[in-house]
């Protein structure tokens, strides 16, 4: 029974809530839209007061400029296969270690405990250990420089979440294919893949926006427009005493655009994934 | 279809702490059987049947069927099927394909098994349920897909991990019968693991009662309610259990709360007994066949009417029975430890009555003992002495 008292009260509770997630939505979104805003604007009304959202003047000319600076577009082509080449390849090693560990029960728990610790290191401890080591290999400025530690970085992050989705599946379905006329290798492929597709995605989807919007390694591996990625790109449009804030919107929102898709594209699997994935893990 | 032979298994589990899970067991399943093992939980049952299936690998022995020795080959390579407690569907598999996956593992052609499908779901009622998948259905739908997907594949043999205890009551009476319909129809080698004695008793062609990872007894459902070689089996089948109390035969009987019961043979005279009563044995003695059976007076404290029979509990002036072997094998049973209306500790019974008895909760009611009935066990080894199965009541003495 809904009483008139309860029904006030509902009501400004829902109220309430409601305006609090609109400031929450205020705050990411306003952001984006001036960023977009800057983007298509004339440099002279980027400081405008009161400011102008949407110029009339508005134009394509910064996105035409971004190719003058540094690697130019050609930096999204190399983030863009890095991230790739390093999310496959952590996403491969990373499931295969993590259903091993997840099968092993005794041992994978602690295991498992050392492979996230990884993750939890300041990148910035890091960063000196692997430029020594790349400089070493002699893979400065190149592809497979970047790959090789974005690899080493995420592999522990796919393993964790990955042994999380692998728990949640009982023991005796894969004993029931065994049984059934499978082996190991028919057994992962054919029942147990299948069923952890979401924790695949929302892994992968993870990873890949890691190594795209990593900065700090980038910074000491890439040199020329042979490797440098659109994170170590994007500061480069600070020149001397200057700031090219339309070069810059422009290029932020090139480097937002696939995360945005990819967000909203397996946004169902992502949340699913984080609490599934995190809690068991 | 084959028959079964496990020889001398043995697995341990653990590293540090040895947990013995098979000690050493020895067994031959006959090519056709309905073949039941037993047990509270933790008796080795299930390891031995994993063993069988391959999915476990015994540390010591073999295991063959028919005369191919399987032991070193895997699951898959043994072509035996499983049904397991939780199903073990494929969630991602619509019906369908999960009843066919052996077959199309097995490469067997499309068309083979599209028919072999058809013909399995009409058998067990699940042509409308083909394309839906396991998460849409119920726990008894379940079950039947689990079993369709085990016969498909026409195994050697069937080995069932606890299918039924899943099910509610009502499913699980229905299931069992089915189970025992299918195999009628398909003689296929089967190899049923439960801790439900009801299961045990109307399943199994003969039964093996486990207890720690031994094979205690191996008979049929009737020789084991009716020769139990020890305590151990003779309070785990049967229910409500048998009830127990310790005593002494003195001047040829033994004293059962205020009953007598006249014991035959002179050899055991003034020996320490425990005496087994089971409750079906316990008459009204308005309904008693015979008046010169011996009287026990009762002070009835719950009496449930169960249409054909009704079951009265009561207190017994007696020693109770407090043993390992008693109360590992009553684990989870319905069974009334101390007299909970009058706070004493003092032995509950069970008996089962004719319906028509006039007894009431609260009033006393005089039961009769069937004499050529008793069971007698020896209270240092646990070992039956005297038991009803038996030509004039034949004493064991060699049993240890």
């Amino acid at each position: 029974m809904v009483t008139g008292g309860g029904r006030t009260r509902k009501l400004v509770r829902d109220a309430g809530i409601f305006l609090v997630l609109s400031a929450l939505a205020a705050a990411v979104i306003i952001p984006m839209v001036w960023i977009v805003g800057v983007a298509l604007k004339p440099p002279g009304e980027y400081f405008d007061i009161p400011p102008v959202w949407f110029s009339s003047d508005s134009n394509l000319q910064h996105f035409r400029n971004i190719s003058g600076f540094n690697a130019g577009y050609r930096a999204l082509l190399n983030s863009f296969i890095v991230a790739i080449c390093a999310t496959s390849a952590s996403m491969v090693l990373g499931t295969a270690a993590a259903y091993g560990l997840a099968r092993l029960r005794r041992r994978g728990d602690v295991w498992s405990i050392w492979f996230l610790s990884q993750r939890i290191l300041p990148p910035v401890a890091l960063v000196i250990p692997v430029f020594l080591l790349i400089r070493e290999i002699g893979w400065i400025d190149t592809y497979q420089g970047l790959i090789l530690p974005y690899i080493a970085i995420n592999t522990p992050f796919v393993v964790w979440m990955m042994r999380g989705y692998f728990l949640e599946i009982p023991t005796a379905i894969e004993e029931s294919a065994m049984t059934d006329g499978c082996g190991r290798w028919s057994v992962l492929f054919r029942v147990v893949l299948p069923l952890v597709v979401p924790g695949l995605l929302a892994t992968g989807v993870f990873v890949w926006i890691y190594i795209w919007s990593e900065f700090l390694i980038g910074l000491f591996i890439t040199q020329t427009s042979a490797s440098i990625t659109a994170a170590v790109q994007l500061p480069s449009f600070t020149i001397a005493n200057d700031v090219l804030w339309g070069e810059m919107s422009a290029f932020s929102l090139l480097m937002a655009t696939p995360v945005l898709i990819l967000g909203l594209f397996i946004q169902r699997y992502f949340v699913r994934g984080l609490t599934l994935g995190a809690v068991k893990g | 279809m084959s028959s079964i032979t496990i020889q001398n298994a043995r697995k341990v589990f653990g590293r540090k702490e040895k947990v013995v899970a098979l000690d050493d067991v020895s067994i031959e399943i006959e090519d056709g059987e309905f073949f039941v093992v037993v047990g509270p939980s933790g008796s080795g049952k299930t390891s031995l049947l994993r063993i069988i299936a391959g999915l476990e690998q015994a540390d010591a022995g073999r295991v063959y069927l028919d005369e191919d020795d399987v032991t070193n080959r895997r699951p898959r390579d043994r072509d035996v099927a499983m049904v397991f407690q939780d199903y073990a569907l494929y969630p991602q598999l619509r019906v369908r394909d999960n009843i066919g996956f052996g077959l199309k593992r097995r490469k067997v052609p499309k068309d083979v098994i599209a028919a072999k499908v058809d013909e399995l779901a009409e058998m067990l009622g699940l042509k409308e349920l083909l394309d839906r998948r396991p998460g849409q259905l119920s726990g008894g739908e379940r079950q039947r897909v689990a079993l369709a997907r085990a016969i498909a594949r026409e195994p050697r043999a069937f080995l069932m991990d606890e299918p039924l205890s899943n099910l509610d009551a009502n499913l699980r009476t229905a299931t069992r019968t089915e189970l025992a319909q299918l195999h009628q129809r398909l003689r296929t080698t089967t190899v049923f693991v439960t801790h439900d004695q009801v299961d045990a008793m109307s399943l199994g062609e003969r039964v093996a009662v486990m207890r720690d990872g031994n094979i205690e007894q191996l008979d049929t459902p009737s020789g084991l309610y009716e020769r139990p070689v020890s305590l151990f089996v003779a309070a785990f089948i049967g229910s409500p259990p048998i009830n127990l109390v310790e005593t002494q035969v003195t001047d040829g009987t033994v004293t059962v709360g205020e009953a007598e019961v006249p014991v035959p043979g002179a050899s055991l005279e003034g020996r320490s007994v425990i005496v087994g009563v089971r409750p079906a044995d316990f008459e009204d003695e308005a309904f008693a066949l015979d008046p010169s059976w011996p009287k026990l007076p009762v002070a009835v404290t719950v009496r449930k009417d169960l249409g054909s029979d009704a079951e009265v509990v009561f207190a017994v002036d007696a020693k109770p029975v407090r043993r390992d072997d008693v109360s590992s094998a009553l684990a989870g049973g319905e069974f009334a430890e101390v007299d909970l209306v009058h706070g004493r500790d003092v032995p509950m019974f069970a008996a089962r009555i004719n319906a028509k008895s006039s007894s009431r909760i609260g009033h006393n009611l005089q039961l009769t003992i069937d004499p050529g009935r008793i069971y007698l066990f020896d209270p240092d080894s646990g070992s039956l002495i005297l038991g009803p199965g038996r030509p004039e009541a034949a004493v064991v003495t060699s049993e240890a």
